[in-house]
C-alpha cells in the first residue's frame, strides 16, 4: 500500500523517519514512525527541506535518489542506505562511489546482503562493521523497522548516569557497558542524545581531524607506516579515518565494553583497555602520534595533565600530538562529567606536563551546526627533542 | 567557576571560554601570517651580487660600455666569440 504523503505533512516531519521508497513506494507498509517519499516528490522543494528536519533518512531505492540535490548541510540527515543485491561491487562503486559512499560517515548504515559487496565497500572507505546491516535490501518491512527501532529505544532515552560520581573511570566504564551496543552515538561522548546532532557534530570533526592527518602524514617518511594512539578511543570510530595498509591504529579505552565493540569495528586495528593514567602500558617513543577527541575534557585537571605528559611519552621525538576538545561546554550538561577546561589554560598545561618540549602547529576553533557558539578546539603540537635510538 | 570540580557553565561563562578559544586561534593565526611574511620578504642582503670568480667578466663588462658595446655583445654571443671565451676561461 502506498503511503506517500503532501508537501504539507512532510514539514511535520522532525519526529519521523524520513522514508525515500522511489520505486518501491507500493511495498511500503504505512506506520505512524515514519513519512514515505515516492518517485514523484523527490524534486528539491519537497525533499530538502524534509530531510534537513527528519532525525533519519532511510533510501530504499539508492539508484533513483537524487543525491545532487544535496548540500553540505542536508548530509547531517543519518543514513540507512538499501544496495540493490542486482548489483556488484565493481558496478556499485562506479555508480555511487562518489555521489553516496564519500559522504557516509560512522553513524549511517548500508544495508546488503551480499559478503563481496560489503568487503568491497570496508577496503575502499574504512567503513565500521557497525556500519553495515545484515538484512535483505529488498526487505522493505524488515529494513524500516530497524530504522525506527534505532531511532525510538526508550530504555535507551531513560539511562541517566550520575553525573557527579567522583570516580572518572568508574562512571565511563558504567556508561561504556551500558551504552556501547544499543547507542554509540551516546557512548562516544557527544552532549546531546539524538543521532542527527551526533552525526552532524561528527562530521565537523572529521572534516577537521582529516586535514591535520594529511599533514602528519606528509611528515612522515613515506616508507614507513604511521603508527597512530588515541586515549578514549570509545567504540573506535576514528580509526575509519586510517588506511590499514599505511597505518597501525591502537586505540585505548577505560571501558571494556567499548573496546569489544571496537575490536568488532576495526579488526585490523588493536584496540586495549588501560587504567586512566594510562600508565607504563605503550613503549616510549613508539607512535608518529597520539590524539584524543573529546577524552580530556571529561577528565579532573590533575589526571588530564598526567594523560598528556604520557603522550608526550609514547611519541618520538617530531612526532605529533593532537587535542580536539571542548573548550566551551555546552548548556545541556545533562548527564556528562565535564570538568571546564579553558582555552586560555590549556598551553600552560601543555607545557608544563611536557617540559615545554613541543611546539605549536596548528589551532582551529569548531562550530557545530546545532550550536550558536564555537565549542570546539583542534590543536596540534610537534615533539621536540632527539630520538633516543640515535 | 571552578576549574577543579564539575560545572554548570552560564551564558557568561560560555561567552567568556568561547572569547578565549577564538583569542587562542586569532593569535595562532597572526603568528602563522607574520611568520609567512618573514619568509617571502626578501633579505636584506638578497640585492647584493656575489663577486664574480670569472677573471673576463670585469673585461667583458668594461667592452660593453665602450663605443664597441654592440659589435662586443654580438660576437660574444656567436659560435667564434663562445668558443674563444671558452678557450680563455679554460
Amino acid at each position: 500500500m502506498s503511503v506517500a504523503v503532501s508537501g504539507q505533512a512532510l514539514a511535520d516531519v522532525a519526529e519521523h523517519a524520513l522514508v525515500y521508497a522511489g520505486r518501491f513506494a507500493p511495498e511500503v507498509v504505512d506506520r505512524p514512525e515514519i513519512r514515505v517519499l515516492d518517485d514523484a516528490q523527490a524534486g528539491p522543494r519537497e525533499l530538502l527541506p524534509a530531510v534537513q528536519k527528519a532525525p533519519m533518512l532511510v533510501i530504499l531505492d539508492a539508484l533513483s535518489f537524487p543525491y545532487e540535490y544535496f548540500r553540505d548541510e542536508h548530509w547531517d540527515c543519518p543514513l540507512i542506505v538499501c544496495l540493490p543485491s542486482s548489483l556488484g561491487p565493481d558496478e556499485l562503486l562506479a555508480a555511487l562511489g562518489e555521489v553516496l559512499f564519500e559522504r557516509l560517515e560512522f553513524f549511517d548504515r548500508v544495508v546488503t546482503d551480499r559478503q563481496e559487496t560489503w568487503e568491497t565497500l570496508r577496503r575502499t572507505y574504512g567503513f565500521a562493521t557497525s556500519q553495515r546491516l545484515e538484512l535483505n535490501p529488498r526487505a522493505v518491512v524488515e529494513v524500516v523497522e530497524e530504522a525506527v527501532r534505532r531511532l525510538d529505544d526508550p530504555e535507551v532515552d531513560e539511562m541517566a548516569f550520575d553525573r557527579t560520581a567522583p570516580d572518572v573511570v568508574q562512571y565511563w566504564a558504567e556508561r561504556g557497558a551500558a551504552l556501547a551496543r544499543v547507542a554509540p552515538h551516546r557512548a562516544v561522548g557527544s552532549l546531546g542524545h539524538e543521532l542527527r546532532g551526533n552525526k552532524a557534530i561528527h562530521r565537523v570533526q572529521a572534516r577537521a581531524l582529516r586535514g591535520q592527518l594529511a599533514a602528519v602524514h606528509r611528515a612522515q617518511p613515506s616508507t614507513r607506516r604511521l603508527r597512530v594512539l588515541e586515549i578514549g578511543a570509545g567504540v573506535g570510530r576514528w580509526a575509519g579515518l586510517l588506511a590499514p595498509e599505511q597505518a597501525d591504529f591502537v586505540g585505548a579505552d577505560v571501558s571494556e565494553e567499548m573496546i569489544r565493540v571496537a575490536e568488532a569495528n576495526f579488526p585490523h586495528f588493536v584496540f586495549s583497555k588501560v587504567a586512566a593514567e594510562l600508565g607504563p602500558s605503550f613503549p616510549q617513543e613508539g607512535f608518529d602520534l597520539a590524539f584524543t577527541v573529546t577524552a580530556l575534557q571529561y577528565n579532573p585537571p590533575e589526571v588530564r595533565s598526567h594523560l598528556i605528559a604520557q603522550m608526550w611519552r609514547v611519541v618520538r621525538p617530531g612526532g605529533s600530538l593532537m587535542f580536539l576538545e571542548d573548550f566551551v561546554a555546552a548548556r545541556a550538561v545533562r548527564d556528562a562529567a565535564v570538568y571546564s577546561m579553558s582555552a586560555q589554560d590549556f598551553p600552560e598545561l601543555v607545557l608544563d606536563a611536557t617540559d615545554g618540549g613541543v611546539v605549536l602547529e596548528h589551532v582551529e576553533a569548531l562550530r557545530y551546526r546545532q550550536d550558536d557558539f564555537h565549542r570546539s578546539g583542534l590543536i596540534r603540537l610537534t615533539k621536540l627533542g632527539v630520538p633516543r635510538s640515535q | 567557576m571552578q576549574h577543579d570540580s564539575i560545572y554548570q557553565p552560564s551564558d557568561i561563562d560560555i561567552l567568556r571560554m568561547e572569547n578565549e578559544l577564538l583569542a587562542y586561534e586569532n593569535a595562532y593565526l597572526k603568528g602563522r601570517v607574520a611568520e609567512s611574511d618573514r619568509r617571502t620578504r626578501p633579505r636584506p642582503t638578497a640585492g647584493i651580487q656575489p663577486p664574480s670568480r670569472d677573471a673576463l667578466s670585469p673585461l667583458w663588462h668594461r667592452l660593453k660600455q665602450s663605443r664597441m658595446g654592440p659589435a662586443v655583445v654580438r660576437f660574444r654571443h656567436s659560435a667564434i666569440g663562445r668558443r674563444v671565451e671558452g678557450l680563455l676561461s679554460s
